[in-house]
């Protein structure tokens, strides 16, 4: 998730206009999408995505990403949608947590969540998560949607690694403590 | 023309305090306070609203810092402060003053005087700011929790901050310091 310096992952608008996305954040991508077979999304960040990746824009501005982004397993959790229609995507029915444990337990490549905020706070288990990537972009925005905003307790990190793009744009990772 | 240097511990959520001023999920270490205080050495003077004054006014002179952090408290004690605020009438910690009139026409008379850098506190103050430019520098030491509420940096700047990153430093304690100069 890419986030301004004062915590925001859109502006209040829902404008991400100022992610700094440059051809070194794209090989980064690339290289991490390769590590990957399917991803984990809320409904909203579903919605965003399945309108925008198999559009020909999308296909013509990045297409390595929009392949990506089509040919994998995409899982949707919501409790409101009835099915999902972009390609190779499917509800995940139950317990979410149950769920995405149970697809971590799968042989295969690593899942990823890209963004997602709310269903990150809505899981409630910040320990689900093996890995947390955070994009600090240059910026303050001074107002927004909060990063994980509605967690019910403090989630302490460790840091595994810290990256620079020559964008300004840094790279921290990071795995949940008890 | 000196500069003037605004540091502030953020978490991943950009909050600088919990919301109920809590500060406990900072994280110093030996390598933090080493930082600190070469910083100091660079600073001879720091700006800061009524908030960040009133609360620093109220710590350091106290027995409790002299014992617990002399350096800092012997430092915060002695540099020259300048307070800005629409309603404090005096001040009353040794070395302090207040900055008459328009802060900003204020503070850029102090950065062209001689003399060693100035730091600057106070999330309000600079959102305040009709021209957060006047900041030569932002150091956000970016600690590694998530605190799902709090106060957000500069809440209320009037326009979007575009930065850009000078250098970073990555500590023992997984703390990393992002330190940027304003956009052009």
């Amino acid at each position: 998730m890419m986030v301004s310096l004062d915590g925001y992952y859109e502006s209040p608008g829902g404008d991400i206009d100022w992610h700094v996305v440059d051809d070194e954040f794209n090989a980064y991508a690339h290289k991490l999408l390769e590590t990957l077979d399917g991803y984990i999304f809320g409904r909203k960040t579903y919605e965003m995505m399945a309108n925008y990746w198999p559009s020909e824009a999308a296909l013509q501005d990045d297409p390595v990403t929009a392949r990506y982004m089509n040919s994998l397993h995409k899982y949707v959790v919501s409790r409101s949608l009835k099915e999902v229609k972009w390609e190779n995507s499917s509800l995940l029915g139950g317990d979410p947590s149950a769920e995405i444990t149970r697809l971590k337990q799968q042989q295969g490549k690593d899942l990823a969540i890209f963004g997602s905020s709310d269903l990150l706070v809505s899981l409630d288990q910040p320990r689900l998560i093996d890995e947390y990537r955070i994009f600090f972009a240059p910026v303050v925005l001074g107002s927004g949607k909060t990063l994980l905003s509605g967690i019910r307790q403090q989630i302490k990190m460790k840091l595994i690694e810290s990256l620079v793009f020559k964008t300004g744009v840094v790279v921290n990772r990071y795995t949940a403590q008890e | 023309m000196r500069k003037l240097i605004f540091q502030m511990a953020l978490s991943l959520d950009g909050f600088y305090e919990g919301p109920k001023g809590e500060l406990d999920w900072h994280l110093v270490d030996e390598e933090f306070y080493a930082d600190v205080y070469e910083m100091f050495e660079t600073l001879d003077g720091e700006i800061m609203g009524r908030k960040t004054y009133e609360t620093m006014a109220a710590y350091w002179p106290t027995e409790t810092a002299l014992r617990e952090d002399p350096v800092t408290a012997n430092w915060m004690n002695s540099m020259r402060k300048y307070v800005v605020s629409r309603t404090l009438k005096t001040v009353t910690w040794e070395n302090s003053s207040l900055l008459q009139g328009d802060a900003e026409e204020a503070i850029t008379r102090l950065k062209v005087l001689p003399g060693k850098d100035l730091g600057i506190g106070g999330s309000d103050l600079i959102a305040s700011l009709r021209n957060p430019k006047l900041i030569d520098e932002y150091r956000f030491l970016i600690v590694p929790v998530v605190l799902g509420a709090g106060k957000p940096i500069f809440q209320g700047i009037r326009q979007r901050l575009n930065l850009k990153l000078i250098s970073t430093k990555t500590y023992k304690s997984g703390m990393t310091g992002l330190y940027y100069r304003p956009a052009d």
